[in-house]
């Protein structure tokens, strides 16, 4: 559990960094937080010859930022779980809201403090695990990633493009994540989330997330994703489709949640065989529509 | 730090000095605290080189070859050995309840032409510093020819070493007398300890012999042993103890890699190095549990068991290993436990397997044979329709009857319960949780939906194994008193323990003690720590030195002591846990977790407070969340913490301890008995118990550890308290 040999740049600039990638390519990795690269290195699944350290750059607006522009919110790269966690309510402002409620929930479930004082935002979206809360969060919510490189403009690329499977994203190996960027939801949207893991802190063996907008009494809008069911996290288009047009009520929750089971086609692993996650994604589904607030871990 | 010395002399004023009894503070804490710690991977001696072992990815084979070139030219290597170089080398012997039906299954220190499980050591490469060993090691990929996996002990492709047996009374005639025959099959998964600190050793050759570092549980076995298998002089290997981060049975026994270690060290004529890494800490490290049980019980009108027929089968891994067949023979020898069963014929067979060989865990043969024997007792008070503690009751050895001889025989000493009231214990444990009462808000709470349930355990525990345990207590000059001991601390606060013992008699300050262990140039022999022997036998000697010394009056003098015991002693305890199932994922919440325990005579409240709680958070890990499995081709699948899971501070429900001394033991004259392993003995039967009374179907649970998924399942059983509701199959009904 010794990483094999790598050379290690910190540099100073985001240009040399964007340089430095393009120079090593698919030689190289980006480090952030380390809390996933780090152990993967240890277990050498991950064996990049050179790392290049962003934790190392001078401040920067784009990197380390949360501020919202018309509409949208815009979350640097490098903000740590920990920022998240204890971003102060109302730090948004009048768009503070639903997200801001969610943004702050959500950071607690992500693995435990000390992992959350160092991990990364971006860290976490750009490794792609399908039950990671952050990626859950952008493929429901539909973020879009802000990609930059030295050797072609800057793209903005959606969440379901990003995603490709586990661990795996359309990111190129000369690219690096900036900022992502989420939809402010307004004060009728209706945001809850669920997640189950056999100890506090482990990745979620399924978790859910859901947004509603309710408008007189009915659900216009539905977004539902759900983690630990497939390779990337996953819009759950056929629960979606049960709620809009309905009155938000237990009885509905619970035929979203069936919907839910039925559509997702896990597998198995240690943790839960595939057809105990199809039930938990129902069963965390409709606990997440149901839910008052975002619930807190233990 | 080496020196095993305790943190002298430091105490602050307003500290305890105490003797026995008291819950004086831990004379280890002060380096630890302070970081000053000494561990195996803090040491390192010039010129040392690191050692890289390359494992077997196959479960099964005949290994075809080798190919060393490119480790060879790699950098910084030094040397790559393979089995060939080490044919000569003996195979690794039963240091504890060996028979020569075993024998044929002892594991070689490197595979010679076929491997058995996925982790076995094939080679081992010596580098100048780890990463370069590691990197050397990745180069050599080992050929086999993969054989077929047989990965279940019930497999008829399983090899089956021996059967033992224990026999008393007339089981055949109880079964055809009895009233009711009640039958159980169940299954304890596989897992084992963890200790904080990996294994690892380091071997210095010194004067035509080897100093060791990193030796732990029982250095002076392992140090002669070395030197017989090495060929070198009696009292040329050296053992000196350092700081042990956790044993739990798995840490200190002699392993492949210590062997290799000590060997190349010798070859090489350098210092030879290695520290195990966790992954192969889950693939190599000793492997435990994972029995199943097959019980018959006659009973008669009273719910009185007349005999329990067992049929036990113990998957013993790949090979057999240090321990010989300790855990299944514990197994047979304490089924029974605390109750009278007139009559009792057991058969534990020995299956071997191609998974990571098993030993010794914390309760070994305990865990298991409790979670069965109270699987069995649970169902007598069902088919009886009699309060589970009802059932209990009924069935334990009185007080009267001690000491009771239980018949069986284990670890070369026969089981004679030394004294216990079983049934006062019992009705401690009652009182405290207010049993009616609990029962009767447990039962409302279900009335209301929801899924609680109250489940108990009962057990006798062993302790004190002799057969003998030699001490030495010196007067020093400046009035302090040194104690040197053949045991060894694995950090379970022997030193305290000892250090008060010796206060108690010597009417000097415990800090003012120094206790000297696991150094085996300072004393001729010694047995160690295992089996919670140390507080007994070590504990004992210390006493009747000391009060020896005091006798003789003398300053500076000293006094060597050795205490024999043929007979272990008994203490014995009852868990009692309530669950709260979550219906819709099958998680388990524990609720309420209490242990009660007869300890004879403690020593030190505190610290055996803390032996049954960390005990405890083992006990529940195997119950709930830690489990080895592996794929159908023998691949482990758990290879890291992210596969086992081992309870958190999250996880654990505070303990409720209480320490009884209702029975001193009648066999020591302070009547000490241990407390190493009663907080795990019982978790699994009395978490079942409860998942069982929650499920509302009596006797559901079958198998551990209670995975949710397994408890999902039993929630979906016609039977139980949802099926019952008619829910329909989709869990997202199920609330
Ligand atoms: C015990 C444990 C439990 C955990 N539990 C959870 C959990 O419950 N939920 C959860 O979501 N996470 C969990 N994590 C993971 C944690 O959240 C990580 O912080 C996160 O996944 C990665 O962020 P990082 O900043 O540490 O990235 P790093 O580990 O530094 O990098 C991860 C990967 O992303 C790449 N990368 C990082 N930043 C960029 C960038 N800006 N541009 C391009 N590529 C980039 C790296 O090259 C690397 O491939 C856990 C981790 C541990 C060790």
């Amino acid at each position: 559990m010794k990483p094999a040999q790598f050379s290690y740049i910190a540099p100073e600039t985001v240009e040399e960094v964007l340089a430095a990638l393009a120079e090593h390519g698919d030689e190289a990795k980006v480090l952030a937080g380390g809390q996933s690269l780090v152990p993967m290195m240890n277990f050498r699944l991950a064996r990049p010859s050179v790392i290049v350290d962003i934790g190392r750059l001078a401040a920067d607006e784009s990197l380390d930022g949360i501020s919202v522009d018309e509409g949208t919110l815009r979350i640097g790269a490098r903000v740590r779980h920990r920022q998240l966690e204890h971003f102060p309510a109302n730090g948004l402002g009048p768009a503070d809201g639903p997200l801001g409620s969610l943004l702050r929930g959500l950071a607690r479930w992500v693995g435990h403090l000390p992992i959350r004082v160092r991990g990364t935002f971006g860290g976490s979206i750009a490794h792609a695990d399908p039950a990671a809360e952050w990626c859950i969060m952008a493929q429901t919510l539909g973020a879009e990633m802000v990609v930059r490189s030295s050797t072609r403009p800057m793209r903005i690329v959606a969440a379901e493009d990003f995603f490709e499977t586990v661990f795996t994203t359309s990111l190129e190996p000369e690219e690096l994540l900036t900022e992502v960027r989420l939809p402010v939801l307004g004060p009728d949207w209706r945001v809850g989330f669920c997640e189950f893991a056999r100890r506090a802190g482990d990745f979620a063996v399924v978790a859910a997330l859901t947004a509603l907008r309710i408008e007189d009494g009915s659900i216009v809008e539905a977004r539902v994703g759900a983690g630990g069911v497939a390779g990337t996290p996953v819009r759950l288009r056929a629960a979606e489709a049960a709620l809009v047009g309905a009155i938000p009520t237990p009885a509905v929750f619970h035929e979203a949640g069936l919907a839910a089971t039925g559509e997702v086609d896990p597998s198995g692993d240690i943790h839960g065989s595939a057809g105990y996650r199809r039930d938990l994604t129902g069963v965390m589904v409709r606990r997440a529509l149901g839910a008052e607030s975002i619930p807190t871990p233990v | 730090m080496g020196d095993g010395i305790s943190g002298l002399p430091g105490r602050g004023k307003g500290i305890n000095e105490t003797g026995i009894g008291h819950p004086a503070l831990r004379l280890e804490d002060p380096p630890l605290l302070r970081g000053e710690g000494s561990f195996l991977a803090d040491l390192n001696f010039p010129g040392q080189v690191h050692m890289r072992v390359v494992r077997s990815s196959a479960a099964c084979g005949r290994l075809v070859g080798l190919d060393l070139s490119e480790a060879l030219a790699a950098p910084g290597v030094v040397a790559v050995f393979t089995g060939a170089d080490m044919s000569e080398t003996p195979l690794i012997d039963f240091r504890q309840v060996g028979y020569d039906e075993l024998r044929p299954y002892l594991q070689p220190v490197l595979a010679q032409d076929s491997v058995r499980y996925v982790g076995e050591p094939l080679a081992a490469v010596f580098a100048v510093d780890p990463y370069l060993a590691e990197d050397a090691a990745e180069l050599i990929w080992p050929e086999i020819e993969a054989g077929e996996a047989v990965l279940e002990s019930r497999s008829p492709l399983a090899i089956s070493a021996m059967t033992l047996r224990a026999d008393y009374g007339d089981v055949t005639a109880a079964m055809s007398a009895a009233h009711r025959v009640v039958e159980l099959t169940c299954e304890v998964g596989r897992h084992s300890g963890i200790p904080l600190e990996t294994r690892g050793l380091l071997a210095k050759p010194s004067g035509g012999g080897l100093e060791i570092y990193g030796i732990a549980k029982v250095p002076h076995y392992n140090c002669a042993t070395l030197a017989a298998m090495l060929h070198l002089p009696a009292g040329s290997v050296v053992g000196r103890e350092g700081h042990v981060g956790g044993g739990f049975g798995v840490r200190g026994e002699l392993y492949p890699e210590d062997v290799l270690v000590a060997w190349a060290a010798l070859r090489l004529s350098r210092p030879v190095k290695w520290v195990e890494d966790r992954w192969e800490h889950f693939l190599a490290a000793n492997h435990s549990r994972d029995q199943v049980y097959v019980l018959r019980a006659a009973v008669d009108e009273d719910a009185v068991i007349q005999a329990i027929d067992a049929e036990i089968f113990h998957d013993q891994g790949a090979y057999v290993r240090t321990h010989g067949a300790t855990v299944p023979s514990l197994s047979v020898a304490m089924l029974p436990g605390p109750y009278k069963v007139p009559s009792y014929r057991a058969a534990c067979h020995i299956r071997l397997t191609n998974k990571t060989p098993a030993g010794t865990y914390r309760a070994p043969g305990r865990f298991e044979s409790t979670f069965a024997r109270e699987r069995l007792v649970d169902a007598v008070a069902v088919e009886f329709g009699i309060p589970p503690a009802e059932a209990r009751r009924r069935n334990l050895i009185a007080l009267e009857e001690m000491p009771f001889d239980r018949r069986t025989e284990t670890l070369g000493t026969r089981v004679v319960y030394d004294s216990g009231d079983y049934a006062r214990l019992l009705g401690r444990l009652l009182a405290h949780v207010d049993y009616e009462a609990l029962s009767e808000s447990l039962s409302q709470r279900r009335a209301n939906g929801e899924l609680v349930g109250l489940g108990l355990g009962m057990f006798v525990e062993k302790s004190g194994l002799g057969p003998f345990d030699d001490v030495r207590v010196t007067r020093l000059e400046d009035g302090t008193v040194e104690v040197c001991t053949g045991a060894a601390s694995v950090g379970q606060g022997m030193e305290t323990v000892i250090a008060q013992i010796a206060s108690e008699v010597l009417g000097v300050g415990y800090s003012s003690v120094r206790v000297r262990h696991g150094q085996t140039d300072l004393i001729g022999r010694g047995l160690g720590a295992f089996a919670s022997r140390v507080t007994v036998m070590t504990g004992v000697a210390v006493y009747l030195a000391a009060k020896r010394l005091l006798a003789n009056d003398v300053t500076g003098g000293s006094v060597e002591y050795t205490f024999n015991s043929d007979h272990m002693t008994y203490p014995y305890g009852a868990h009692a846990a309530v669950v709260k199932l979550d219906p819709g994922t099958g998680g388990v919440e524990i609720e309420r977790y209490v242990v009660a325990y007869d300890v004879g005579r403690s020593v030190n409240p505190m610290l055996i407070e803390g032996q049954i709680v960390g005990g405890a958070a083992q006990g529940i890990g195997g119950s709930l969340y830690e489990e080895y499995r592996y794929d159908s081709d023998g691949g482990p699948l758990v290879t890291s913490f992210m596969d086992y899971l081992m309870p958190t501070a999250e996880n654990q429900p505070p303990v409720e301890v209480l320490v009884s001394e209702d029975a001193p033991s009648p066999l020591n004259p302070l009547g000490l008995k241990g407390a190493g392993e009663g907080g795990t003995n019982a978790c699994g039967a009395a978490i079942a118990a409860a998942v069982d009374e929650a499920v509302g179907c009596p006797g559901a649970v079958r198998t551990l550890p209670l995975s949710p998924e397994r408890v999902l399942s039993l929630l979906g059983e016609p039977g139980s308290a949802v099926g019952r509701r008619g829910a329909s199959r989709a869990v997202s009904a199920r609330e």
